[in-house]
């Protein structure tokens, strides 16, 4: 935060708007965990505990320079990857609800893949701008090792199981990929292959995803039972209708809605706000997405460039799935929505995504052309 | 890279817009159908049940009230020791230890183990501490006189339904109105509720209070001379009326076999019902006064016209007529005196059928008294058109119509009160919770159907003669005028279908003071006893005395209305 605020100078239309965009769905959040806590006042202080973090992230990670990430990218992704074999030891990892996805550090709960979603950013943008446009293209030298790079962080998450993390790393790092040039000639084929192979094995090894997949499909067949979640979140966004019960006075928080301050707080919200409400929140991510876009645009190097679009996607992309479940069009995930949802790790995790983009807004002054690359306009020498 | 950068924004985009449409069609267009939805989830509607209004006796006494008592439940998946605690309980609740144990290891979160218990269970229970047991109000009806005017109250189940008597009867006033509103759930089955003024349809009015022209006091005089007319002649079944002879409002009303409304379901079915009015017997020889009334006021006989009884014996119309002893010439008041049925018959037989019967519907036989009681009959008395040639030779006897208690005493009361037929009625009034809707009722309908001399000069003296000289002499009270007369019915015997000699019906129907130069007759008795099966003898041996019983006590006592 210091590097902003002790800038102002330097704080133009894009970054503010940036800015006015995040506060604004964090207030919403704070506005949302209140009434979906009902009156747990203790709720609401760690989430007001857990936002000051996330900004304080904010500051930290916008105030690190570009060139330090990417010097840094391979021992964040090594740190990542260490954690993330670690906490599948039964010994060190702890069990929750048949996943053993946390380390238990005193009160706080740490969640290792968490810190890959920001790792995995960093790492995929420092490994596609040493690689440069030419050798992204080719198989040996691009995509294979690019599969390696992405592959082992993901079936790490994926034996957790965490399945909708999983997802959510091998749909940031491939779109980062497919940015920097990654050929589809080899993307498409091999996903082909892949994508329906791993469903198959997910599928059969994790029965809980199946059975989502078909609670998805018939909610109505167990009304009580599996398909309560999506039935009760549907009841809830509906019941709102066009301007919501108003705030504070939905009843689908109190124990109708299951998970109503974290994955399904949209709903919560979607009941007391309605249309009006679920829309602005939309529009709110449609503004960061843009924003992070035209920052990726007017990025220094490919580097910038691409690690400011995979911190947006990786937002966006958590924001559209979370409204997509909670709307009945994806099956359950677990996914939060980010700066909305109570949770710390998933607040802290968004703050850091949004320091580096900021970052990257802030750097364009700064040049270190890409030989080659007529993307980038060659800047005026200072 | 520009121009894939682009593409992923407008993809994005894209896939938002989508989530967007989704949510247009969620919210807006199904909006009111999800809105129903969380309607029926969100809501419940909760009854308040009124505080059922209480039962008095015409003096105030409570006959019948509703107090709030608390039910003991558990929740087995909270007991740790379900042996200690059952044992434990046992002994407070008084029940089988192993079969309240059986409940505390049952699956599930609520089983009842004590429904209304008495506050010093509640105390005892408490004192325990055990963890897992609660408490929740109900409502109990309590009858604080035991089985006393049992068969006039009734008694209503464990969901505070009236389902006898007047509980039943007097149900829908008793319970009041029930309140109505509506609560916003919370998603789990025992979640807090929230209430909103603007969700109330309906405020619960209180029931009614019910006061009885029972007396309580002459209720229980009447029920300890047919407890001991029990011991004395294990009859069947026996019932007692008691009735004000001026207004014909039911002084006390008493029935055996009995049972206790608190403890209802320990009784048979069978002693619930109120044989007062429920029961149709052929009473037999109370009903001769009547007649030989009817025929004096229609002029075909005098009281002191002499008839020849036939010295016991008399075949009329293919059927033979006996006494219970031979007499030769009586005149009508000895005909009265001595239960003369040969006598009886040939003075109505001047009357026609059409007049006997319009006489009989005057005194209000065949058809219902509406005294206010549930489940009455109408008793059996065929239409004058359908009657056979020895109806007429029958009825006078007493045989050929049947009639309830009440309707026997409704009937002779006809002549207490002067010659006016009063309806019977047990309710007073009612009391509405609001205080200002007590409803006094009217006395009921009255009709004049002999004249005041005919009963003041003939039917009193000749009725006072049945006590003094006649079959009644058991009856008799020295120092008080009594008139009365027995009745000893033969029954029919089912097996044979024909008049049994062992199995009879006898009652003993009569009035006091019957001396109208001192005041009016102020109360008017009737005893029915079926089967006698011990000391059996007629209306003269067994329900007189009880007759006797009930109104020395009652003028003894100087408690009169």
């Amino acid at each position: 935060m210091n590097a902003i605020l002790l800038q102002p100078r330097r704080l133009d239309d894009q970054r503010r708007l940036l800015l006015v965009v995040v506060l604004s769905l964090c207030g919403l959040g704070v506005a949302s965990v209140y009434s979906s806590a009902s009156g747990d006042m203790e709720l609401l202080k760690k989430h007001l505990v857990f936002l000051c973090l996330a900004c304080a992230s904010i500051g930290f990670t916008a105030a690190i320079p570009l060139h330090s990430y990417r010097k840094l990218a391979p021992v964040l992704y090594g740190i990542a990857v260490i954690l993330l074999m670690l906490v599948l030891v039964p010994g060190l990892g702890t069990k929750i609800g048949g996943a053993r996805r946390w380390f238990r550090l005193g009160p706080v709960n740490f969640q290792p893949s968490e810190f890959m979603k920001f790792a995995m950013v960093i790492a995929v943008a420092a490994w596609c701008a040493s690689r440069g446009p030419d050798r992204i293209r080719t198989w040996f030298r691009g995509f294979f090792p690019a599969v390696v790079l992405t592959g082992l962080p993901i079936f790490l998450v994926a034996v957790e199981p965490d399945v909708g993390t999983a997802i959510f790393l091998t749909a940031t790092a491939w779109v980062m990929l497919f940015v920097a040039g990654i050929s589809l000639k080899h993307v498409i084929p091999t996903a082909c292959v892949v994508i329906p192979l791993a469903g198959m094995v997910v599928i059969e090894r994790f029965g809980h995803v199946a059975r989502r997949i078909e609670v998805f499909l018939h909610p109505e067949r167990d009304p009580q039972g599996k398909g309560h979640q999506i039935l009760q979140s549907m009841i809830g966004l509906g019941s709102g209708n066009t301007s919501g019960v108003g705030v504070g006075l939905g009843n689908q928080k109190r124990q109708f809605l299951p998970e109503a301050s974290t994955d399904f707080i949209y709903s919560s919200m979607g009941e007391e706000v309605g249309f009006l409400g679920c829309t602005l929140t939309l529009v709110l991510f449609a503004l960061l997405l843009t924003c992070g876009a035209r920052i990726a645009l007017s990025a220094i190097d490919p580097f910038a460039a691409t690690l400011a679009l995979g911190a947006t996607f990786a937002l966006v992309f958590q924001a559209a799935i979370n409204m997509a479940v909670t709307t009945a069009i994806l099956p359950t995930t677990g996914i939060a929505l980010p700066f909305i949802s109570y949770g710390g790790s998933s607040l802290v995790t968004s703050g850091a995504l949004v320091g580096l983009l900021m970052r990257v807004g802030g750097e364009r002054g700064k040049v270190r052309p890409w030989p080659g690359d007529e993307t980038f306009a060659q800047p005026e020498l200072v | 890279m520009r121009f894939r950068i682009q593409m992923v924004l407008v993809l994005g985009l894209l896939a938002l817009g989508g989530i967007g449409v989704r949510l247009y069609g969620l919210q807006v267009v199904k909006g009111p159908w999800y809105g129903e939805l969380a309607l029926r989830q969100h809501q419940r509607a909760v009854v308040t049940r009124a505080h059922r209004g209480t039962i008095h006796d015409r003096n105030g006494h409570v006959l019948a009230l509703s107090v709030v008592r608390l039910s003991l439940f558990a929740n087995p998946s909270r007991i740790k020791d379900p042996v200690g605690t059952a044992g434990a309980l046992g002994n407070i609740l008084g029940r089988p230890a192993a079969e309240l144990e059986k409940r505390l290891r049952r699956k599930g979160y609520f089983v009842w183990l004590g429904r209304k218990l008495e506050p010093t269970q509640v105390a005892a229970i408490r004192a325990l501490k055990v963890r897992g047991l609660g408490f929740r109000e109900e409502i109990k009806r309590i009858y604080p006189n035991g089985s006393l005017a049992c068969h006039v109250l009734g008694f209503s189940g464990t969901d505070n339904t009236g389902l006898e008597g007047i509980e039943a009867r007097y149900d829908v006033a008793l319970t009041g109105k029930p309140g109505r509103y509506r609560v916003y759930r919370n998603g789990r089955p025992r979640g807090p509720r929230l209430r909103y003024p603007e969700l109330e349809e309906g405020r619960s009015v209180a029931g009614a209070d019910v006061v009885l022209t029972l007396d309580l006091w002459m209720q229980y005089e009447v029920e300890q001379a047919l407890d001991e007319l029990v011991r004395k002649h294990a009859p069947r079944s026996a019932t007692a009326i008691v009735l004000d002879s001026a207004t014909g409002e039911v002084l006390a009303l008493a029935g055996r076999p009995g049972f206790d409304p608190n403890k209802f379901s320990k009784s048979p079915r069978a002693n619930y019902r109120c044989r007062a009015v429920t029961d149709t017997y052929e009473v037999g020889s109370t009903i001769k006064p009547l007649v030989a009334a009817a025929a004096i006021a229609e002029g075909h006989a005098q009281p002191d016209d002499e008839i020849f009884c036939e010295n016991g014996s008399w075949r009329i119309r293919g059927r033979t007529l006996h006494d219970h002893k031979p007499f030769g010439n009586l005149t009508v008041s000895g005909i009265i005196e001595k239960s003369s049925n040969i006598g009886i018959a040939k003075v109505a037989s001047h009357l026609g059928p059409e007049v006997l019967y319009s006489y009989l519907s005057a005194f209000g036989i065949g058809r219902s008294t509406h005294v206010g009681l549930s489940g009455e009959e109408r008793g059996l008395m065929q239409p004058w058109s359908r009657w056979t040639s020895s109806t007429m030779v029958s009825i006078p006897m007493g045989h050929e119509i049947a009639l309830t208690p009440m309707q026997l005493a409704t009937a002779f009361n006809c002549l207490a009160s002067g010659g006016v037929h009063v309806a019977p009625r047990i309710l007073l009034r009612m009391t509405g919770s609001a205080g200002d809707s007590s409803h006094r009722f009217a006395p009921m309908q009255t009709a004049r159907v002999f004249k005041r001399e005919l009963v003041e000069k003939i039917m009193d003296p000749m009725l006072c003669q049945v006590v003094q000289r006649g079959t009644g002499k058991r009856a008799k009270i020295e120092g008080l005028a009594v008139a009365g007369k027995t009745g000893t019915a033969q029954k029919i015997d089912p097996e044979t279908q024909t008049y049994s000699h062992s199995k009879h019906v006898v009652s003993f129907v009569g009035y006091a003071p019957a001396d109208r130069r001192h005041g009016e007759p102020k109360i008017t008795v009737m005893v029915l006893v079926d089967e006698p099966t011990k000391e059996v003898g007629g209306g003269g041996q067994v329900a007189a005395p009880v007759f006797r019983q009930i109104v020395h006590r009652i003028f003894a006592s100087g408690r009169l209305p």
